[in-house]
């Protein structure tokens, strides 16, 4: 609440503005004012202040579209989940499918197995090499502790490497000395999700700083159409830490992590029985180890090593995946240039165990890569910098199985217009090399039935991935343009023109229907049953894309903001090679999508926020143009916050998403309304 | 000479007129640029300032580089105050060795403000941020706002190494330093 300010401090603040304003242009010949004069700055500390909406920004990433969703914007919101946080770059797709699994992508290829996006937690890959993916539901994150998202669209693969294919989404925690007291969050909602967060952090002697954490999340039973009798519920329990050392010029920094789940999983059923849900218990844990050192006045190295395994048991498989990473990054100012150079080296293991099948052709696996990155910033004038720079990696897979090395360069030009506007413009490379699955995978995938254009046969065929060994690296020129500035003093905008060309996509080459008792080709043979179809992985699609991605903000006044994000995308498909079929991922994405959100400072203390989205159908035509609200209502003050709202208003009850376009796994929640309450207390 | 001046006089007052958007409340924003102008006056530098000058540098976006907060009135001592920024891209050692001041904007990593801190340690350049921990990483200016009042914390072992001197009477009003 606004409070009237007495008339005495009003006259105090009058005067030193009016000594700030006027009188501070007289040349004081005196090395210091008389201790009056401080009045005027005793003044400025007693008015009341209000946050100003801010415009922030990493600047050493500006000549790329970056987004960045700050703590305040993840608190407005009130996301659950890093995917729900997602929600606010716009070019990132995200839908939910169950209700603890997430779809999320950038600039199209929109499926559960979405392959061509990196993430990372404070400088951790938790990019997995299995399914070239994301487990976004083993992602278990206090929002509270988050400091910002870096979201990265088009590639990213000059510092980050391969995969980074169109994005980098780089999640950055709060360093424990921000966060110093403890912090306490109890979230409920009407559909059954508890949760339950603490966060301790601690000063103590020597420069030494510690946080640990702990979180409980618990999810209720999701609706499923008549006839599915899914259950999609989840248990969570995370426990982690964090330690920071300052010493001299160096920082230490030791960061680890454990989560166990339970988890109803509807998605990866097990091929024998899909209508009940996959139980699945994970577990996954992380060490990382960062150092930064100063070693002269321009030149700085960091050095990271972490180690992360991941154990997910269910009734269909056993999967066991580690990763031991190594990194040593530098950087130097020099007249008119930052370098950036690094080299890095990372070695994954996989081990994989079906309950009665076998889903890869060996049950371990090894995967390493060796890399090595340098980037030039020249700032060319005071309003134009240039940005050069090219990755080596070379990916390997059990020894002699597969040999990848990619070159990834890029090229960026940015050009300050006038004081208020810029121009950017970029070229580059990305690929993404084939995943472990692609690579050694050997499954079954839901039955077609008979009768149908994809099964014209009287009979059912059993389709059964093939280990695809052959399989290449795909690969992405990607050609970008970005305008961003300001309009008046309280209008910015931001946006991205993009054109991306896809080479040696992977398809699915169907091959000869065959009968598995004789093992004799189709019609020559007898079934028993069904028929089986043996599918390969091939590199026989080229896609282009263009699109365009923009966010307007408007501050109305200090009370009133409004935010309008908008994607659009066009994609054309090419089969190079007869036969193979095109890739469904891309035919979940709509068209165009839009959002908005609304905030209202209604007091000091009290804000509301109305979140409006809506997509386009999907060219697959499953699921139809959508539009939902979110509102919420806050309270904050010094020792705590207090918010209810609801999600998903408007909403018809339809899934937003499903795993794969096309195929049989058509499973997907419903999505309903809900209302919520959360408590957050600060010590 | 004002007597009873309401609310919003002293606000038009504190924003010179000039920013309509803002006209009905103070933000955090502006009642810190009044305050980084004012403190600069309690500060000594151990040089003269070349051509009269006193170079005030904003790296990172703040809202500072719009042109309503404009220097033109002010001086220190005796030196007529210059506005430099660097919003767009991030600048070099070179293109900051001129600043007497230099405030860094929230929106930078920690480690950018690091490398600019360590590079100017002992250089006499006062260094002003609110982004947290500033003054433990050797910033000598830290805003902190403390029940919706705007305070500072000094690191004078900061200042001492620049060789600036600082007013007593700014101690007085700063909160426990790091230093």
């Amino acid at each position: 609440m606004t409070r009237v300010l007495p008339a005495a401090l009003c006259r105090r603040i009058a005067f030193a503005i009016f000594i700030l304003q006027f009188q501070l242009s007289n040349a004081s010949e005196a090395e210091f004012p008389d201790d009056l004069g401080l009045s005027e700055l005793e003044a400025l500390m007693n008015i009341d202040v209000v946050s100003a909406n801010k415009f922030k920004q990493s600047l050493s990433e500006v000549p790329a579209a970056i987004r960045v969703i700050t703590a305040e914007d993840i608190e407005r919101s009130n996301a659950r989940s890093i995917p729900e946080a997602l929600r606010l770059a716009p070019g990132v797709q995200v839908t939910r499918l169950t209700g603890n699994a997430w779809v999320v992508s950038a600039r199209g290829w929109h499926t559960h197995y979405s392959n061509k996006l990196l993430v990372m937690i404070d400088g951790r890959s938790i990019y997995s090499p299995l399914f070239s993916g994301v487990f976004w539901d083993s992602i278990d994150m206090q929002m509270a502790d988050i400091e910002r998202i870096e979201v990265i669209k088009g590639p990213g693969s000059t510092v980050w490497g391969a995969n980074a294919v169109n994005g980098v989404v780089n999640i950055i925690t709060k360093a424990p000395e921000s966060v110093l007291g403890i912090n306490a969050t109890a979230k409920i909602d009407s559909e059954g999700y508890r949760q339950l967060d603490l966060r301790v952090a601690r000063e103590f002697e020597g420069s030494l700083f510690a946080k640990a954490w702990l979180s409980f999340k618990q999810t209720a039973q999701g609706e499923y159409p008549e006839g599915q009798d899914f259950t999609d519920e989840m248990q969570s329990f995370t426990i982690g830490g964090s330690v920071k050392k300052l010493v001299g010029e160096s920082e230490y920094r030791l960061d680890g992590h454990w989560t166990h789940q339970d988890v109803d999983d509807p998605i990866l059923v097990p091929p024998e029985n899909r209508t009940a849900s996959n139980r699945l218990h994970n577990d996954s844990g992380s060490l990382t180890f960062t150092l930064q050192r100063q070693l002269q006045a321009n030149v700085g190295i960091t050095l990271t090593s972490y180690y992360a395994a991941n154990d997910r048991k269910s009734d269909a498989y056993d999967v066991f995946e580690d990763l031991f990473n190594l990194e040593l990054d530098s950087e130097i100012h020099q007249q008119q240039v930052r370098w950036n150079t690094g080299i890095g080296f990372r070695e994954h293991r996989f081990r994989v165990v079906g309950r009665t099948t076998v889903p890869l052709d060996k049950e371990k696996v090894q995967a390493g890569v060796l890399s090595a990155y340098g980037q030039g910033e020249w700032f060319v004038s005071d309003r134009s910098t240039l940005t050069g720079g090219i990755k080596y990696e070379r990916h390997s897979r059990e020894k002699d199985d597969f040999t990848g090395i990619e070159w990834m360069p890029t090229l960026r030009y940015l050009h300050q217009l006038d004081d208020n506007h810029t121009f950017w413009a970029s070229l580059s490379r990305s690929a993404r090399v084939p995943s472990v699955a692609e690579h050694y995978g050997n499954v079954h995938i839901p039955i077609l039935e008979p009768d149908n254009d994809r099964n014209p046969t009287p009979l059912p065929v059993q389709p059964e991935i093939r280990s695809s060994i052959g399989l290449e690296s795909e690969s992405v020129w990607t050609y970008e343009l970005g305008f961003r500035g300001h309009i008046k003093d309280n209008v910015s905008y931001d946006l991205t023109l993009f054109h991306s060309q896809y080479e040696d996509v992977r398809t699915s080459r169907p091959g000869q229907l065959f009968c598995q008792r004789d093992q004799v080709p189709f019609p020559n043979c007898e079934p028993v049953g069904e028929l089986y179809l043996p599918v390969f992985f091939a590199n026989d699609l080229d896609v282009d894309t263009e699109g365009l991605e923009a966010l307007l903000r408007w501050v109305i006044n200090p009370r009133h903001s409004l935010q309008l994000g908008f994607h659009y995308i066009d994609i054309e498909q090419t089969i190079t090679v007869e036969g193979s079929e095109e890739d469904a991922s891309l035919l979940l994405s709509p068209e165009y999508q839009v959002f908005m959100n609304y905030d209202w400072q209604l007091s000091d203390s009290v804000s509301a926020r109305m979140h409006v989205r809506h997509a386009d159908e999907t060219p697959s035509g499953q699921v139809d143009s959508y539009q939902s609200i979110d509102l919420s209502v806050g309270y904050n003050s010094e020792d705590f916050q207090i918010s209810i709202g609801a999600r998903d208003l408007l909403h018809d009850g339809e899934p937003e998403s499903y795993a794969e376009a096309r195929t049989s796994i058509l499973t997907a929640v419903e999505i309903q309304t809900s209302f919520y309450a959360q408590l957050e207390v600060r010590f | 000479m004002i007597h009873r001046p309401s609310r919003i006089l002293v606000l038009l007052l504190l924003l010179g007129g000039s920013l309509p958007v803002f006209a009905q409340n103070v933000t955090e924003q502006q009642v810190k640029w009044s305050f980084m102008i004012g403190l600069t006056r309690f500060i000594g530098w151990p040089q003269e300032f070349p051509n009269n000058t006193f170079e005030f540098c904003i790296i990172g976006e703040t809202g500072y580089e719009q042109n309503h907060y404009s220097t033109e009135r002010y001086t220190v001592k005796g030196a007529q105050v210059k506005k430099s920024i660097f919003t767009k891209v991030l600048p070099t050692f070179d293109m900051v060795q001129s600043c007497n001041a230099i405030y860094f904007s929230e929106s930078l990593a920690d480690t950018e403000i690091n490398f600019f801190l360590k590079y100017l340690r002992d250089q006499p350049v006062l260094t002003i941020s609110s982004r947290g921990a500033f003054s433990r990483y050797g910033g000598m200016v830290q805003f902190v706002t403390v029940d919706r009042k705007l305070r500072f914390k000094l690191n004078l072992e900061s200042t001492r190494e620049a060789e600036l001197s600082v007013h007593p009477s700014l101690i007085k009003l700063a909160l426990p330093g790091d230093s």
